[in-house]
């Protein structure tokens, strides 16, 4: 075993196992209390930085949590040569992935936990000082509280740490399939209205690139849909699908020229290069921002 | 009589279907013009989503990779995460505002460090199916024909043209100018075809909300339901 993996089974990372779960509890709850007073008494020392100082205690956590991912992913897998030891199906920061992971998905938690606590003061404030529209806030907020209660508790529940009642149960129907997923659809099918604005705007044929572009909407748009196949088959009528075998030369091309035909055509062999071609542009620029980003070479962010 | 009976929201499912209805057709009020009904659920919609996020996104996270490692396995060394990932509420704070940074920080640099291994994962191997596609038929490709080798050319060459396009880093001219020109043409059938599914997706969304109106609210059974 490496160092790095020695050091992550070692059980000095774990309560010893032969305390009872009243001791284990009570233990675990003295240490995270620990923990808070630790890491929020670091702040006063921090704040006794001067700005350079500040400046680079962000740049250098930057810069190591991008170099563990980066590290464990260009680090060879087999790392015998060094450690003799060593599992050679993977590499000594492996095993610290996952945790790594793990506290990845904590601060993203306690990130959303701040955005909704963005969206609450602002709402608390807008009823405190009763400003324009206020009542809209008391809506918000109360819509909030509400569903806020019941999501959790179903969620607790779920884990079986409270109990499932039939009111909950009932509530959280209520408010998630009955209101909150029926406002998501009906919000997202909005855009169906607006998107015939944009369509007739895009489509106004004022160049060959507007031409092209309302020209391959138009094929996918109707060839994806039955209204496609009704056009091209069945009004000339032909049967759907694939020529038959014993088909004469006329209507393997009618069935070729096929609006379904074209607009699968289109997509999956104009398109396809197309998109991937987007892609590795993305691709390229989210790597040179990556490298920006890590090295904090980018302003503003850091 | 009895289509009126069935229809009015006497029993607990007509009374949820009901309230999806009128969900929907407050949203829907907004074609006419911005009204008070419509901004009435549109902060709804934003206060049940911002609550309904916490169960799943907020508590669960939390128990599952914070509170049941330390208070139920053991594993004590979690419990420095939290206070840690804390510091992001120094963000409204004026005076220790720069702390929050230290956690934006590793989020960023983690992003980007597993942006590394998505590059990885998710270009390399379409720039090597690209760049492993036939061009011309041999014993080594016994079952390509010749459509196929054509598909492949057309492909390469609309790859390298949209490619040419995007390249800005000297000025285009004479033949690189007419690739790039080829190019952005080949790109308006990429994104027409793009706009041609949303529209579509979108009008899947809106049959959906006009079945759920008529089939589920008035109860005008179509399409055999």
């Amino acid at each position: 075993m490496t160092p790095l993996t020695h050091l992550i089974a070692q059980s000095i990372w774990r309560l010893p196992e032969t305390l009872s779960k009243d001791q284990r509890y009570l233990y675990a709850s003295l240490i995270v209390l620990g923990a808070f007073v630790l890491v929020l008494g670091l702040i006063p020392v921090l704040q006794t930085l001067p700005p350079r100082g500040r400046r680079a205690v962000i740049v250098t956590v930057t810069f190591l949590a991008g170099l563990f991912f980066a590290a464990e992913f260009f680090l060879p897998v087999d790392w015998r040569s060094i450690f003799p030891k060593d599992d050679p199906t993977r590499n000594f920061l492996t095993p610290a992935i996952q945790p790594a992971q793990n506290v990845l998905q904590i601060i993203g938690a306690l990130a959303l936990g701040l955005g909704t606590y963005g969206l609450v003061r602002l709402h608390l404030r807008n009823v405190v000082q009763k400003r324009t529209q206020w009542g809209y806030s008391v809506v918000l907020l109360v819509a909030f509280v509400t569903m806020a209660t019941f999501s959790i508790w179903n969620t607790l529940a779920e884990k079986e740490l409270v109990k499932k009642t039939p009111f909950v149960e009932r509530g959280f129907s209520i408010l998630f399939d009955f209101t909150l997923v029926q406002l998501d659809a009906a919000m997202f099918s909005l855009i169906a209205f607006y998107i015939f604005s944009a369509a007739y705007r895009a489509f106004r044929i004022r160049s060959v690139e507007a031409s092209i572009l309302m020209f391959t909407a138009m094929v996918v748009m109707i060839g994806v849909v039955p209204l496609g196949a009704y056009i091209s088959y069945t009004l000339l009528g032909l049967p759907q699908g694939p020529a038959p075998a014993d088909a004469d030369l006329w209507t393997r091309i009618l069935h070729s020229a096929g609006l379904p035909t074209i607009a699968n055509w289109v997509l999956t062999t104009l398109n396809a290069p197309v998109q991937r071609a987007i892609e590795f542009g993305v691709g390229i620029g989210g790597l040179a921002m990556a490298i920006r980003l890590w090295l904090s070479l980018e302003r503003g962010v850091t | 009589m009895d289509w009126f009976t069935e229809f009015l929201p006497r029993t607990p499912e007509r009374l949820s279907i009901w309230i999806g209805v009128i969900c929907t057709l407050a949203i829907y009020s907004l074609l006419y013009r911005e009204n008070p009904f419509y901004r009435f659920f549109e902060h709804m919609y934003i206060g049940l989503a911002a609550g309904y996020s916490l169960g799943p996104l907020f508590v669960d996270i939390i128990y599952r990779y914070w509170i049941e490692p330390i208070w139920v396995q053991g594993y004590w060394a979690w419990a420095f995460v939290v206070p840690y990932g804390m510091y992001l509420y120094f963000i409204f704070s004026e005076r220790y505002g720069w702390i929050s940074r230290i956690v934006i920080g590793t989020l960023i640099g983690a992003s980007a460090g597993l942006f590394f291994q998505e590059f990885s994962s998710r270009y390399l191997p379409q720039l090597n199916s690209t760049l492993k596609r036939p061009l011309w038929i041999s014993s080594a490709n016994p079952d390509i024909t010749g459509w196929d080798v054509f598909v492949n050319f057309l492909f390469i060459a609309i790859l390298i043209s949209v490619l040419t396009y995007f390249t800005f880093s000297y000025e285009q001219r004479g033949v690189i100018k007419r690739t790039a020109i080829l190019g952005r043409w080949f790109l308006m059938i990429g994104l027409g075809a793009i706009f041609g599914n949303t529209v579509m997706a979108r009008m899947a969304l809106l049959i959906g909300r006009i079945y759920y109106l008529l089939n589920d609210w008035l109860m005008i059974r179509i399409g055999g339901g």
